[in-house]
């Protein structure tokens, strides 16, 4: 059943959500078409302006539309339908992850994509060097006598951008049944939201506070990564606050755990 | 001999088994203390005026309220992934997505519920001349009833839960509706259809349920009834004349 749920979340989703990544895929192409010809330096300028404008709505527009979507299916009148399917309230909601999951981390994806377009054809159009600067710096890193560290810092960034993925879908999921729910549902259709940007806040501001003069971090260095709960100044390698992760963590997995028992226990379908 | 009387204990089984379910929405009280046993095979009538609780108890059979008080059985379970299994619901609501075409809601169905007879559904389709590429978003509400009337009767369910299918139509739609319904659910079935329009359908049920003022106020079979010389509309009449003093 969670396979039919995660194909049906999935094709339900791609109809308010594909769009925005086909129209920029379609600008995409047609800018980088336009750069094989001199002649169609407006269409260029103009292309690239409408990508970097893109690149900002495909970061955020997944965010809303998904926040939509997970309303729309589960508390108004597509409720009936959802709720009386034979499944389990967790793996309705693990569906939405996973399917939200993917939306969001398609859209940084676009964005990092994006950039990257506009470096390589815009900037490097108005000034070669940029490219051959951003050269120098592939080589420098490969030449890095901590290279080592360097690679391990990465895959800990790319670990924890995508773990941030997951605690924004908690907080929209959260939100968004929390904003069903007396109370809450009496602030009206845009409570969830404002729930949702409340928790981001709170939980952000707390998430700064921890990293910054928590303790606790994660210490890689080119031999080993390990658990620090003091500061390591003096010695070569580099630092990750962890307490702030941590506490991300617990929040994430408070809020799912929350969302499926109020799914279960506290959702009248109006 | 003893498995013979074992199974035709659980075919006597209540299909529907109530203990004094209690619900409220804040101060209102709108089921209080509702039991109720309902035998499968039949065809019953939840009946009563707008508000007093036939919705609720539904929305509880069928998993879409749980916060109530009580205990309540569905084919032997409590609501949940078994007892969704075996209930096909066709709610007061339309509830399909703006983008799902007839033929997107009968994959889904066919995804979901293990008794979704597609080929059946196909055939319904045509037959009730809905387009199988349209989208929900341009359909008439009459259209998307039928689309959603046709899904849930296309279902070889144990229960079928139908709330108000007659509500707010025309007589001749009123008579297409009780005609899919008596033509395709599986005899062996149970019918819970709630409405309040007793004349046009009371001649199908094997038994009636009058709910008001959030409690069980008649709950007998019609044969007794009209063993008396009664019509259902008749009792009706006679229970809610004091249901509405009481309410």
């Amino acid at each position: 059943m969670l396979g039919k749920l995660i194909k049906n979340d999935f094709k339900a989703s791609a109809h308010s959500l594909l769009g925005i990544y086909l129209i920029a895929i379609a600008i995409g192409v047609f800018t980088a078409l336009s750069y094989a010809f001199e002649s169609l330096a407006i269409i260029q300028g103009i292309g690239t302006v409408a990508l970097l404008i893109l690149s900002f709505a495909v970061l955020i527009i997944p965010v809303f539309k998904i926040l939509t979507y997970f309303n729309e299916s589960l508390y108004s009148n597509q409720g009936y339908l959802s709720y009386t399917l034979p499944v389990k309230s967790r793996d309705m909601l693990f569906s939405k992850a996973v399917v939200s999951f993917a939306w969001i981390t398609l859209g940084f994806a676009m964005y990092i994509g994006i950039y990257v377009f506009v470096i390589k054809y815009f900037f490097g159009k108005m000034d070669p060097a940029i490219l051959e600067q951003l050269e120098l710096l592939y080589d420098m890193i490969d030449t890095l006598p901590d290279k080592a560290v360097f690679v391990k810092v990465i895959v800990v960034v790319i670990a924890a951008f995508f773990f941030e993925i997951l605690v924004i879908v908690s907080q929209i999921f959260f939100a968004m049944t929390l904003s069903n729910i007396k109370p809450f549902n009496q602030i009206g259709n845009a409570g969830g939201f404002l729930l949702f940007v409340g928790i981001f806040v709170v939980m952000f501001y707390i998430f700064i506070q921890l990293t910054q003069y928590c303790p606790l971090s994660l210490f890689i260095s080119s031999g080993k990564v390990k658990l620090v709960t003091e500061a390591m100044y003096g010695t070569a390698g580099t630092l990750i606050g962890l307490a702030g992760l941590i506490f991300q963590f617990v929040c994430a997995a408070g809020m799912f755990v929350g969302t499926n028992y109020l799914m279960k226990k506290k959702i009248n379908i109006k | 001999m003893a498995s013979i009387i074992e199974m035709d204990e659980i075919y006597s089984a209540p299909v529907i088994d109530v203990k004094n379910l209690h619900k409220s929405y804040g101060k209102n009280q709108v089921l209080n203390g509702v039991s109720v046993s309902l035998k499968p095979g039949q065809i019953i009538g939840l009946l009563g005026p707008n508000g007093c609780g036939k919705t609720s108890l539904i929305k509880i059979l069928t998993g879409l309220i749980n916060d109530y008080e009580g205990e309540v059985k569905v084919g032997g379970y409590k609501p949940g992934v078994e007892s969704k299994s075996m209930v096909a619901y066709l709610p007061e609501k339309t509830y399909l997505a703006d983008w799902m075409r007839p033929i997107d809601a009968i994959n889904y169905f066919d995804d979901f519920f293990a008794d979704f007879d597609k080929e059946k559904a196909l055939k319904m389709m045509k037959h009730f001349n809905l387009p199988m590429k349209q989208k929900a978003k341009t359909m008439s509400k009459g259209m998307q009833e039928k689309l959603q009337l046709l899904l849930v009767m296309s279902r070889k369910a144990k229960l079928y839960i139908l709330d108000e299918p007659l509500g707010g139509v025309d007589p001749a739609a009123r008579s297409f509706i009780l005609d899919t319904i008596m033509n395709n659910y599986s005899k062996n079935s149970t019918v819970l259809l709630s409405t309040h329009l007793i004349h046009d359908v009371e001649r199908i049920f094997d038994h009636v349920l009058m709910i008001g003022k959030g409690q069980v106020l008649f709950d007998e079979d019609t044969a007794n009834i009209r063993a008396e010389g009664k019509s259902v509309e008749e009792v009706f009449k006679e229970v809610f004349h004091f249901a509405w003093e009481v309410n």
